[in-house]
């Protein structure tokens, strides 16, 4: 019964019963389903004339001035596959026609998708891609493309960084395989790996550049994400942690068509917070306890020398000083054209996004034209170029201040005594952020010729031409008023310039002389890629602005510091072949081999070999399955790959004095070793097996995915394993094993397509595990992240190394801790550090359920999720832990009080840390107490689409008008009490692979509301 | 058609083999063993070693202060982070003041090693390399006298020091970083040291021709008295103080409040850290103890104050060594000057107390008061009464050592070598003497690569 339901549902199809009407040269006709309810917006199109129409509201249509002839229509419905009729116009006769319907289109056989250098059917493909296209990417306002690819793709796991403006996202795919090397994809923009280092500029306030949100999203026609050997090796030693392929749009063939798209909206912080802390009554209430627990009498000591004379009536809400409400708008304009020979894309667009940070913006202007001309069938030319300028205006973060300093050193009781200073004789916050700015500019321009020639039909050719400039300014001014004790107002500028050109020419031959059965096609090609980067610093007393300008104008007038040209390149020089074969059109195979020889590496090991081998056999399309009514798509596909990462420091293949690198002492010159370099530094080289199985049901209504992988990381490269007493605390080597093992499953379901009602679901969920195979004889402490994870052999990178909490002593007061047997002790000892837990989940994914109402309503429920996995608190141990001057957690009124109190949640209060177990510092107090599960359900996105009615602008150059109503972070569900999707503001490679999901006062998440507006004309 | 495909396949490959030279990039950095060509090398990497040396981690403040923090000099009740776990006498091995000294005492100690390493062959005038050679004999001794001190039980703490010290590192092999070396026995870190010294002796004549700054075989005859001190081994201080009080080329200075100023030839100066151009030596020391605008970090104890107050017209007090800043008693060695001073690391005011205990110790009584009573006299104190007994003698000495060197990192060791020479029982701000957090805990970046490597005992005082 249900079977058959279903069937029905399947089996709809639509029936268009044209009555074509020839009168006068006029073509003109009536389009109704086989209901006899009319079609609006079919499109009809002449192919002969390159005209046609579109079917109003009431399904009519009219194509006026046709001469008399034969002629092929074009009978086309998005979401169905094309048409054709034949049609034969002379005067005065009436010819009737009965076309077909339309079918569905839901085949995916036929999409093709971008692999490395080349493109190839999707059917065909033997590693594991994920294509993402352009409508599901341009919903994050203002913001980088990289953080909406969250939840849509299985393994692909995208972490929001915080409530930034213009942050970007910890991206991994497939677990983290990477130590101290990064551990992020390779992001190629239409060919050309782009600059995409994080931290080349060096990192400020707790923020460093996001070289990625200069890419407007609004550009990008299709992402891909290679995620297996078999699809990652041809980026060879680049491949390893995932390559995201960007492709920007392209013209096409037509009349101009415009797109405006303007969008407002507000951001607020995700998750309330600014209520969790105590009071200043409290909170002074409180120390009184500690001071007395401690044994002590009379009043406690009040912080930083105040008097209890200083206490002001009433506490101070330090929030309201650094949030407000952000308001953001982006306007977006992209035009399409093309003619025979010629096609154009151009896009413009601004945007400027305010977080809910006081002070805290990013703007973004970028244009974009894409011409590509074809003076000839076997050559054309294709011209990419961008130009984008990126500004950030940004504020001390977490450690750095702000925000921060109200949930940690801010107390309460602080109050200003007048405009400039508080009452404890600090400087008024307020009065400091006012006189004191920082910000970032990033010039970007991406610019790329390629060349084309087919000089034989089998024989395609091309040649690139590439150069990605960037141009980084990080600039502080402090005023001279913050200046209390000589009034130096005080200016720094940090600049990096890196120049990225590539040249690259492959060639792809199919091979036409084989036997019917037997495809072949083999492409092999040639890069070479260089980069250079020149950093400048310099600061300047006593100027009155921000050093924007060139800077020789102030030299020598109070110059403090000065390093100039500092210059770091690299090299990469490449070759790559694929080999394709396919039989019948269901066995495919496929090798690929790419050498890679790179400057980034000791003069022994520059050269790494990165082979792939993959098969694939499409079951479908044996005969046991071809007429199958069921599964319409069946293709098994297994593959074993070696790819490298390359994603590691410059230099850190040389070692020695740098001459350039000099001091002083006592009046005599100095020159600096620089010696955590290693010329053995090899490859981190990455083997992968993979198998994966894809299936479409009823006519691929229904399609899944599903598969497993195991990547091997050999050879990690750390930056440790060397005693500090030889004079470096670190050095790089390749020493560590890493595996991660997993399961992706995706699935597509178009649940209803009815002509006034269509309901989509998307889902998908993966599962990795990851563990550290061998770390030879680097210990625990040796690979740190923040907030006390560490690298442990036999456990996930990124552990949790903790001493375990196991209750409070209802006696004494006194936490009981547990060591390393698990025994029950009072004494706290850094040798009872366990592992207890780990950054990474076990589960991530991504539920999406769209709905299209009579073609103009459209609703979309988007929730990601995350399960397993661990959140450490690392501001717990001072806002729940040992009194100091840091302000608290509400929730430290849940401590012990008395003795015989059986429930307490924390420890009796002191100020002393030696109470807690002989512990030396309060900053000691890491237990398993502040570590919190990571699982959490997130509404990331609920929006609201409507188009206006077609017919409202039948006689109007629009046409058409979208509005949208989008929530982003509307409601999480999760067991810890801020925000749990985590990236803290993280500083290195090393930290962002090691630390997720710890926080320390991490700036939550925003929640933003943005309605836009897209109009087509 | 075919032909063509061959011959760019072939191209490709061709194109490819033989590109060596594509990946040669430029690269500034010159290996330690193609980087020294002439003395202008061997002068900077030297030069490198006593800017290491005297960096505010390492002998420029951070050693000094780690040492007063846990003794009982200096008021931490309020003070938090690490430096509270250093006043608290617990210190774990994630503290960054410690990993900072560790680290730089190290890096200096390399330095020195990647010098001596080659110096033998470096061409250049052999009349000079002695001089070289000594003073980087001299920062091995002191970069490792110095963390031997806070980062292990004292001399003697066992009959036969095989107690743990810290690792020696006297050599640089570059192809084996990663080999662990282990901690050896306060008894070879000494003996060590002792070689060390001596060397610098027999290389180094009395007045340095190279630098200034530089050490010269005085300084490492002062350097080699105060080891010598401290393992109470006082007939052989005395002797090495004596040898270079009587050189006659030092000289007290008339006023005490002199010791820590800008003038390069400070007569007192047997060994020094030099402010000279851009660098500022002692930085890490004046930023702790003196604050424009506000109380400074570190302030001294009231214990310290009272026996600082203890005897009145003492100039120290009144001229402002001793000062108070509202409830707080503060150190002001610097007399208000945050500019460039030139750091005495040792000076003979030092070698007079030393000569002076010493001298009693072996009974030379009357000598050891006169060298007291040069102190007492200039600090605007009468001299030592003549009835006090030898034992009353000496602790008065102890007393003027604490109150001359308050904040250069000598106190804690005071007490500990006079606890090992037979006062068991003496505690320092209230916790025995030999506690486990009386040393400092080894840094978790020289644990974590040497699985061998043993912490210090855990358990604070």
């Amino acid at each position: 019964m249900r079977y058959k339901f279903t069937l029905k549902v399947i089996l709809f199809l639509l029936f268009l019963l044209p009555v074509v009407v020839f009168s006068q040269n006029t073509l003109k006709g009536n389009l109704v389903d086989e209901n006899g309810e009319p079609m609006f917006g079919v499109n009809l199109f002449i192919n002969e004339l390159s005209k046609g129409g579109v079917t109003d509201f009431d399904g009519n249509y009219e194509i006026k001035n046709i001469p008399d002839g034969n002629y092929t229509v074009k009978v086309s419905y998005l979401g169905y596959k094309e048409q054709v009729v034949s049609v034969s116009l002379k005067d005065g006769v009436t010819v009737s026609l009965s076309i077909k319907g339309l079918e569905p289109d839901v085949q995916l056989v036929d999409e093709v998708v971008v692999i490395g250098y080349g493109v190839s059917k999707k059917r065909e493909v033997v590693g594991s891609i994920t294509k993402i296209g352009t409508d599901e990417l341009a919903d994050n306002v203002g913001g980088s493309f990289e953080t909406n690819l969250q939840g849509k793709a299985p393994g692909v796991q995208v972490t929001q960084g915080g409530g930034v403006a213009g942050g970007g996202a910890r991206i991994r795919i497939r677990g983290t395989g990477s130590i101290t090397a990064g551990g992020d994809p390779l992001y190629v923009v239409d060919g050309i790996p782009i600059t995409q280092d994080g931290f080349l500029n060096g990192d400020r306030g707790g923020q460093n550049s996001n070289p990625l949100s200069t890419i407007n999203p609004q550009d990008i026609e299709s992402v891909e994400i290679l995620k297996d050997a078999s699809a990652t090796a041809i980026y060879g030693s680049r491949g390893a942690n995932g390559v995201v392929l960007i492709t920007t749009k392209k013209g096409k063939k037509g009349k101009p068509q415009f797109n405006f798209n303007t969008t407002i909206g507000l951001s607020m912080p995700s998750v309330n917070f600014t209520d969790d802390y105590l009071s200043m009554n409290e909170w002074l209430q409180l120390r009184q306890e500690a001071w007395e627990n401690d044994g002590n009498v009379g009043l406690a000591p009040l912080p930083q020398g105040m008097t209890p004379d200083d206490i002001p009536e009433q506490g101070k809400n330090w929030f309201d000083e650094f949030l407000r409400t952000g308001f953001r708008q982006d306007y977006n304009l992209g035009m399409r054209w093309g003619k025979e020979k010629i096609k154009l894309y151009a896009g413009f667009s601004h945007s400027n996004t305010q977080s809910y940070l006081k002070g805290n913006e990013f703007s973004r202007t970028s244009g974009r034209i894409n011409f590509d001309y074809q003076p000839i069938d076997k050559l054309k030319f294709s011209f990419n170029t961008s130009l984008a300028r990126g500004f950030t205006d940004r504020v001390n973060l977490a450690w750095a201040g702000g925000l921060g300093d109200a949930e940690s050193t801010l107390l309460p009781l602080y109050t200003p005594e007048n405009d400039t200073f508080l009452n404890n004789g600090n400087l008024n916050p307020a009065f400091a952020a006012s006189n004191f700015d920082r910000n970032s500019v990033e010039l970007r321009s991406i610019n790329a010729l390629k060349i084309n020639i087919k000089p034989h039909k089998n024989l395609d050719l091309n040649l690139t031409g590439a150069l990605d400039y960037m141009n980084l300014r990080d600039s502080e001014y402090s005023d001279s008023v913050l200046d209390v004790t000589n009034g130096n107002a005080n200016a720094k500028l940090w600049k990096s310039k890196v120049y990225n050109y590539q040249f690259s020419g492959y060639g792809e031959y199919n091979f036409a002389m084989l036997p019917e059965r037997h495809r072949l096609k083999l492409m092999g090609g040639l890069e070479f890629q260089e980069s250079k980067t020149t950093s400048d610093f310099i600061e300047i007393r006593n100027i009155s602005n921000h050093i924007y300008k060139d800077y020789a104008e102030f030299a020598g007038v109070d110059t403090l510091n000065e390093n100039n040209g500092n210059t770091v390149n690299w090299r990469f020089f490449s070759n790559f072949y694929r080999l394709q074969y396919v039989f019948v059109d269901k066995i495919i195979l496929q090798g690929s081999y790419r050498l890679d020889g790179s400057s980034r590496y000791g003069k022994d090991r520059q050269y790494g070999h990165f082979p792939s081998l993959g098969v694939a056999y499409i079951l479908s399309e044996e005969k046991f399955l071809k007429d199958s009514k069921k599964v319409s798509f069946l293709k098994l596909k297994t593959s074993i790959g070696l790819a490298g990462n390359s994603n590691v420091a410059l230099g850190i293949n040389t070692f020695g004095y740098n001459p350039n690198n000099t001091s002083e002492y006592g009046g005599y010159p100095t020159v600096i070793y620089e010696g955590e370099g290693n010329d053995k530094i090899g490859w981190e080289s990455n083997l992968s097996f993979d198998a994966g199985i894809e299936i479409g049901f009823l006519r691929d209504r229904i399609t899944t995915e599903l598969s497993f992988y195991n990547k091997r990381t050999l050879d990690a490269i750390v930056q440790a394993g060397i005693q500090s007493s030889t004079g470096l605390p670190k050095k790089w080597q390749n020493v560590a094993g890493i595996q991660n093992r997993g399961v992706e499953f995706q699935i597509t379901s178009r649940n209803i397509v009815k002509n006034n009602f269509l309901w989509r679901t998307d889902f998908n969920l993966s599962h990795n595990k990851n563990k550290v195979l061998s770390l030879e004889n680097v210990g625990a402490d040796a690979l740190q992240g923040s907030g006390d994870t560490r690298v442990v052999e036999g456990e996930p990178i990124g552990v949790n190394y903790l001493i375990r909490f196991s209750h409070v002593d209802a006696e004494s007061g006194l936490p009981v801790f547990l060591d390393k047997e698990g025994n029950e002790t009072f004494d706290w000892n850094e040798e009872n550090r366990v592992s207890v837990g780990s950054v990474q989940p076990l589960f991530t994914g991504g539920l999406s359920n769209s709905f299209t109402i009579r073609k103009n309503f459209s609703f979309e429920f988007f929730f990601t999720f995350s399960y397993g996995g661990k959140i450490y608190d690392d501001a717990a141990k001072r806002q729940f832990g040992v009194v100091t001057d840091w302000t608290m957690n509400r929730d430290i009124l849940n401590r012990w009080t008395e003795p015989g109190q059986e429930d307490a949640k924390y420890p009796r209060l002191t100020m002393d840390p030696n109470t807690y177990g002989g512990m030396g510092s309060e900053w000691f107090y890491n237990t398993d107490q502040w570590l919190h599960d990571a699982h959490f359900l997130r509404l990331k996105r609920l929006s609201m689409g409507y188009t206006l009615p077609k017919k409202l602008f039948a006689k109007n150059f629009i046409r058409g008008i979208d509005l949208k109503f989008t929530a982003i972070n509307l409601f999480v569900w999760s067991s810890f009490y801020r925000d749990p999707e985590i990236v803290r503001d993280l500083n290195s490679d090393q930290a962002v692979n090691l630390s997720p999901n710890v926080t320390y006062l991490t700036p939550p998440n925003e929640r933003a509301f943005n309605f836009s507006v897209n109009v087509n004309f | 058609m075919n032909k063509h495909i061959l011959h760019i396949l072939v191209g490709l490959v061709l194109v490819f083999t033989g590109c060596e030279k594509v990946l040669e990039v430029e690269d500034q950095r010159i290996q330690e063993l193609n980087y020294f060509e002439s003395e202008t090398e061997v002068a900077y990497v030297t030069n490198e070693a006593f800017r290491r040396l005297a960096s505010s981690d390492a002998m420029g403040g951070g050693v000094w202060l780690a040492s007063e923090l846990m003794s009982d000099n200096i008021n931490g009740q309020l003070l938090q982070g690490d430096f509270g776990a250093y006043y608290n006498r617990n210190t774990g091995i994630f503290i960054s003041f410690t990993r900072n000294i560790w680290r730089e005492m190290y890096a200096a100690t390399a330095e020195a090693n990647r010098v001596l390493n080659v110096i033998d062959d470096v061409p250049m005038d052999e009349n000079k390399k002695p001089i070289y050679k000594g003073a980087l004999h001299f920062v091995r001794a002191v970069t490792h006298f110095e963390l031997v001190r806070l980062f292990a039980q004292p001399y003697n703490f066992t009959p036969d020091n095989r107690h743990l010290g810290i690792p020696i590192r006297n050599f640089w092999d570059i192809t084996n970083l990663t080999e662990p070396l282990n901690r050896s026995s306060v008894n070879d870190v000494y003996t060590f040291v002792i070689d060390e010294l001596n060397t610098a002796i027999d290389l180094l004549p009395d007045v340095n021709p190279i630098q200034q700054s530089y050490p010269n075989a005085l300084s490492a005859k002062a350097y080699l008295a105060r080891v010598y001190f401290q393992m109470n081994a006082f007939d052989m201080a005395y002797d090495l103080a004596n040898d270079v009080i009587n050189s006659g080329q030092y000289q007290l200075n008339d006023d005490f409040l002199d010791r820590f100023n800008d003038d390069i030839n400070n007569s007192e100066f047997i060994f020094y850290q030099s402010s000279m151009g851009a660098y500022n030596a002692g930085a890490g020391f004046k930023g702790h103890y003196f604050n424009n605008d506000n109380v400074p970090t570190i302030t001294l104890s009231e214990n310290f104050y009272e026996e600082a107050s203890s005897e009145n017209g003492d100039l120290r007090r009144s001229d402002g060594w001793f000062g108070t800043r509202g409830d707080f008693y503060v150190l002001n060695k610097v007399g208000g000057n945050n500019e460039n001073i030139h750091q005495p690391v040792l000076h003979l005011t030092e070698l007079m107390l030393i000569r002076a205990e010493s001298a009693m110790e072996l009974g030379m009584v009357a000598a050891g008061k006169a060298d007291l009573d040069a102190i007492r006299n200039r600090a605007g104190l009468g001299s030592a009464l003549d009835e006090l007994s030898v034992t009353q003698l000496i602790e008065e000495v102890q007393k003027q050592r604490r109150l001359e060197m308050v904040g250069e990192g000598n106190r804690l060791h005071d007490l500990k070598r006079i606890a090992v020479n037979g006062n068991n029982s003496l505690e320092i701000r209230g916790s025995i003497w030999n506690c486990p957090g009386m040393v400092v805990q080894l840094p978790d970046e020289e644990l974590g690569a040497n699985a061998q490597m043993q912490p210090n005992p855990q358990g604070g005082c």
